[in-house]
């Protein structure tokens, strides 16, 4: 796919086509991850949406190489990282683009830091692995890394363990250790899920700065449509394993058209609403997995689904009068209808 | 729409708990020792306790004249006779009945006392914990041979004090198991729900802790079997246990213990059939647990 | 003061050296639902486990019509225990796993000796039915076979087959979808005209809690900030902490603009040594000397508006 440009002339950082990632349960194969494709533009942020069980989570850990050892990536998928095919390389391969190249912040930092371990030596651990710095060099960049996401008296506190920080605090160590060896595409996996709301504020603005002053790409991956509202150029809708949307986040918000992504914003309760607001709900459950409903995943639960939706899977693409809005929807949101 | 029904759609499959290969192997050599332990007395052999004199030492496979239901007639030894012409076959399936008693019998005095002191020190916590926990620390902390040794003294040496002794000496472990299920239990929010209509306390052990805890304690105890199994065929052989004319696979072994090299098996088919109970039950213990709670994770 | 169903006054819960809860008082008044709003470690999942007397808090009061729960004996306590139950945020947690939905549900039908056997199943049948179950599919399955969702909804049977007067939630869609989140929350409403339900909410999310509530209190540190209907905390809030809680929440609507979370930004001081004066004023942008000197007291700013700051944001 690389035609001969260097990384630095790529438009994109990330390309996925077709990923497809399953796991083996008793019950059968669950898609967990279904024919998943999008492109990411360098500097940009894309955000993806989707509730428990719509695949967010393992799509990030499947870009990465973090799967668990019942799950199997299909052979055609490709995850193309600045040129070259992170699904094609071995383990020892992704080992050094880990870190250094992509980097990965978890949901719950009390266990995505070693709680055995000075938050000072976790930051600088991969420095030292990956960019061969000495101990005290690292150390030192620790410091000012501890400085640079917010954390006061850093050369005091370099030397704590985790638990002897509050829960926002240990999301900026885990952060700083992502942001360590200067990694060009950041993932950060419902960062703010487990926080409280005025901390969810602080860290998102956080991703946000340094983002913009390092030049970095984000994938920042919430449940919560109003932390993608106002931070990400891009928005992929999930459900059920698939990309049922995609557009810049504000066609998305403005020029809504599939059914689900309609229903999910209409059933969060807003601060602006009258008390007592009878909220929109959507009915049912997700789809099973293993094996899913014929046609389109949302047909069961979706208002506006007839006979077409549960027997033809709508196909996912752009938008009539769209430029780079997709969807897949037999009966999307007309815009002269005007639904918002 | 109905926006507030939830669409009948109760999901999650019912788990079949299908019992593969992992489970009848080891069950089908503890039904076989069930099957010999009952009808030990109808096998077409000698007496255990009958000695041959002209067949002693015998290995496996030897053939002579018997005593069988009282006649005399051709037999062949199948597992062959020991220092003292006894049948080994017959002894085998005789001790088979000392070794499930207290294979099964002592693990359940255990669980009963231990679970029920667990459970109560676990749910109450404060001083009844801390006295539970100390009785129990004392009771570990004793060397348990002397404490055999003193209950065989004093109640006389039998299947009964073998049993009960054992018995008391698993009391501690299974404290714990139940301590420790109990403490993860009684934190949960359910337990709080049960109080917060007024349940009592007594209830909330028995209908909403123990039904929780039986679970985890039934694979332990099942462990124990195993273990109890050894501990009883040391004691044997320290002829500790029952006494003679009673067989046991632990007097078998000690029997057997100064003959090894002319005749080992003497000590070595007892010490086989003890391999192969004691591997059972570790085998559907491990299972079991295996089959454990099916807790239904989100991707 | 005199529909108040629900009056906590001067409320204190201490565990060890930690008081979660200091000094709280407020009341809930019959058929309405109060809210009670807060980030972690502001002991407002104490402050509800202390209303039902889960343990017993360390001081206060706690009438139930009238009567002081704290004060009342334990045979006595358990007659009055059915008119005030209360659901969780964990819905898997808050059901035993080991026994099967009627089980569950008509557990508290059997402990006050409510009716036979067959009437029992009848009670929960017509229960599970109005939470939106079927009832033959589900009353003999166990909970590791229903959703999140579903699971809320037996808690919820759970808690009203007794019929309560209140009903006390906390955090109960904390832990679900959105989607989810928003059929449990028009659950709750359908049942608090159903069955007329006086409610305490608690919930760190704001947005929810001004969707179900008629009042909110806001609690920061183990103290109540601020209370005020919720349209009116929205429009004018008047203590700072609701200020910045208010725009800290993220809006889905990518138009509008990111507000400033109006905070000094720093941890939370510890529960064990809170600042003097005026808990909140280690992050407070207005603070000044006296608010590090004297506690401000909950006064009433208005008519049924009450802030405890010396300095109340009245005008924005």
């Amino acid at each position: 796919m690389t035609d001969g440009r260097t990384a630095a002339e790529e438009p994109y950082v990330l390309q996925v086509e077709n990923l497809e990632t399953r796991f083996s349960t008793e019950h059968g194969w669950l898609r967990a991850v279904d024919n998943v494709s999008f492109n990411l533009p360098k500097g940009k942020t894309i955000g993806v949406v989707g509730e428990s069980g719509s695949g967010k989570s393992v799509l990030s850990r499947t870009i990465m190489g973090l799967l668990p050892s019942n799950a199997r990536v299909n052979d055609d998928a490709k995850v193309i990282f600045e040129g070259k095919d992170l699904r094609q390389m071995s383990e020892a391969e992704l080992r050094h683009i880990r870190g250094p190249e992509i980097a990965m912040v978890f949901q719950d930092p009390m266990s995505s830091l070693n709680p055995v371990m000075k938050i000072g030596k976790q930051i600088a651990e991969s420095q030292i692995v990956h960019l061969g710095l000495s101990k005290k060099d690292a150390r030192n960049n620790a410091i000012e890394l501890l400085r640079e996401v917010g954390i006061p008296l850093p050369e005091k506190r370099v030397d704590e363990y985790p638990h002897q920080l509050s829960g926002g605090m240990r999301q900026r160590v885990a952060i700083a250790i992502a942001l360590a060896c200067q990694p060009k595409l950041l993932i950060a996996d419902e960062p703010t899920t487990a926080l409280d709301v005025t901390v969810q504020a602080e860290i998102l603005d956080l991703l946000q700065r340094e983002q913009q002053d390092r030049h970095m790409t984000m994938i920042l991956i919430t449940h919560d449509l109003g932390v993608v509202a106002g931070r990400t150029d891009y928005v992929g809708v999930m459900y059920a394993g698939q990309i049922v949307e995609q557009a810049d986040t504000k066609d998305l918000f403005q020029n809504m058209r599939m059914r689900y992504t309609e229903a999910l914003l209409n059933s969060i309760p807003r601060l602006e609403d009258e008390p007592h607001k009878r909220l929109e709900t959507v009915g049912g459950r997700p789809p099973d997995l293993v094996s899913p409903p014929p046609g389109c995943r949302f047909a069961p639960r979706c208002q506006y689904a007839d006979e077409k939706c549960t027997e033809d899977e709508p196909p996912f693409g752009v938008g009539a009068g769209l430029t780079g809005h997709s969807f897949a929807c037999w009966h999307p949101i007309q815009p002269a209808g005007g639904t918002r | 729409m109905a926006d507030t029904t939830s669409s009948g759609d109760i999901g999650g499959r019912k788990r079949r708990i299908k019992l593969g290969f992992g489970f009848w192997l080891p069950m089908s050599w503890v039904i076989f020792l069930f099957f010999c332990a009952a009808t030990a007395d109808f096998w077409p052999l000698p007496l255990p306790s009958e000695m041959h004199f002209l067949d002693q030492e015998m290995t496996p496979g030897h053939q002579s004249m018997a005593f069988i239901n009282e006649e005399e007639v051709e037999f062949t030894f199948v597992l062959g006779t020991d220092n003292m012409g006894r049948d080994i076959l017959a002894r085998l399936i005789h001790g088979s009945r000392v070794s499930l008693m207290v294979g099964l019998v002592s693990p359940i005095i255990g669980l009963v006392i231990g679970g029920l002191l667990g459970m109560l020190a676990g749910y109450f916590r404060g001083r009844i914990e801390g006295i539970v926990v100390a009785v129990m620390d004392a009771v570990l902390a004793f060397p348990a041979l002397v404490l055999l040794i003193a209950l065989t003294f004093y109640l006389g040496p039998s299947l009964t004090t073998v049993t009960f002794s054992l018995g008391i000496l698993t009391v501690p472990f299974f404290t714990r198991v139940a301590r420790a299920s109990t403490l993860t239990f009684a934190k949960r929010e359910f337990v709080l729900a049960a109080r917060a209509i007024g349940t009592s306390d007594f209830r909330i052990i028995v209908r909403e802790i123990l039904p929780n805890v039986f679970f985890p304690l039934l694979v332990y105890a099942l462990l124990v079997t195993a273990a109890l199994i050894i501990a009883e065929g040391v004691l044997g052989f320290l002829g500790l246990s029952v006494p003679p004319p009673t067989t046991s696979w632990g007097a078998m072994i000690n029997d057997g213990r100064d003959y090894l090299e002319e005749a080992p098996h003497i000590s070595l088919i007892p010490a086989a059939a003890m391999f192969l109970t004691v591997l059972s039950f570790n085998l559907l213990g491990d299972y079991i647990r295996s089959l454990g709670d099916p807790r239904e994770s989100k991707l | 003061m005199s529909d108040a169903l629900l009056d906590i006054e001067n409320l204190v819960v201490r565990f060890g050296a930690v008081q979660a809860v200091s000094d709280v008082t407020f009341e809930v008044r019959k058929s309405e639902t109060l809210g009670l709003v807060g980030e972690s470690g502001c002991g407002k999942s104490s402050t509800a486990r202390a209303v039902m007397q889960l343990p017993r808090p360390t001081s206060g009061e706690v009438r139930l019509a009238g009567q002081n729960l704290v004060a009342l004996k334990g045979s006595d306590l358990r007659q009055l225990r059915p008119k005030i139950q209360m659901i969780f945020q964990d819905p898997i947690s808050s059901l035993n796993p080991r026994r099967t939905v009627l089980d569950i549900v008509s557990a508290p039908l059997e402990v006050v000796g409510k009716g036979s056997k067959a009437e029992r199943k009848q009670i929960v049948h017509d229960m599970l039915e109005a939470v939106g179950l079927d009832p033959d599919l589900a009353m003999g399955r166990r909970p590791h076979e229903f959703s999140g969702g579903q699971c809320q909804r037996i808690s919820i049977a759970r808690a009203l087959v007794l019929e309560p007067e209140v009903l006390i939630c906390d955090e109960p869609v904390s832990a679900l979808d959105v989607s989810v989140q928003a059929q449990i929350l028009n659950l709750l409403q359908d049942m608090k005209e159903r069955y007329g339900l006086t409610i305490l909410f608690i919930s760190h999310d704001l947005a929810v809690v001004k969707n179900i509530s008629d009042r909110v209190a806001v609690m920061y540190l183990g103290k109540i900030c601020e209370v005020a209907p919720s349209e009116l905390l929205y429009k004018k809030p008047a203590h700072p902490y609701t200020v910045a809680l208010l725009s800290a929440v993220p809006v889905p609507d990518p138009t509008a603009e990111l507000k400033k979370v109006a905070l000094i930004a720093g941890d939370l001081p510890s529960p064990t040594s809170p600042p003097s004066g005026c808990r909140f004023r280690t992050r407070c942008p207005y603070a000044q000397a006296k608010c590090a000197e004297d506690e401000p007291p909950l006064v009433e700013l208005a008519p049924n508006h009450q802030v405890a700051c010396h300095f109340p944001l009245i005008d924005n």
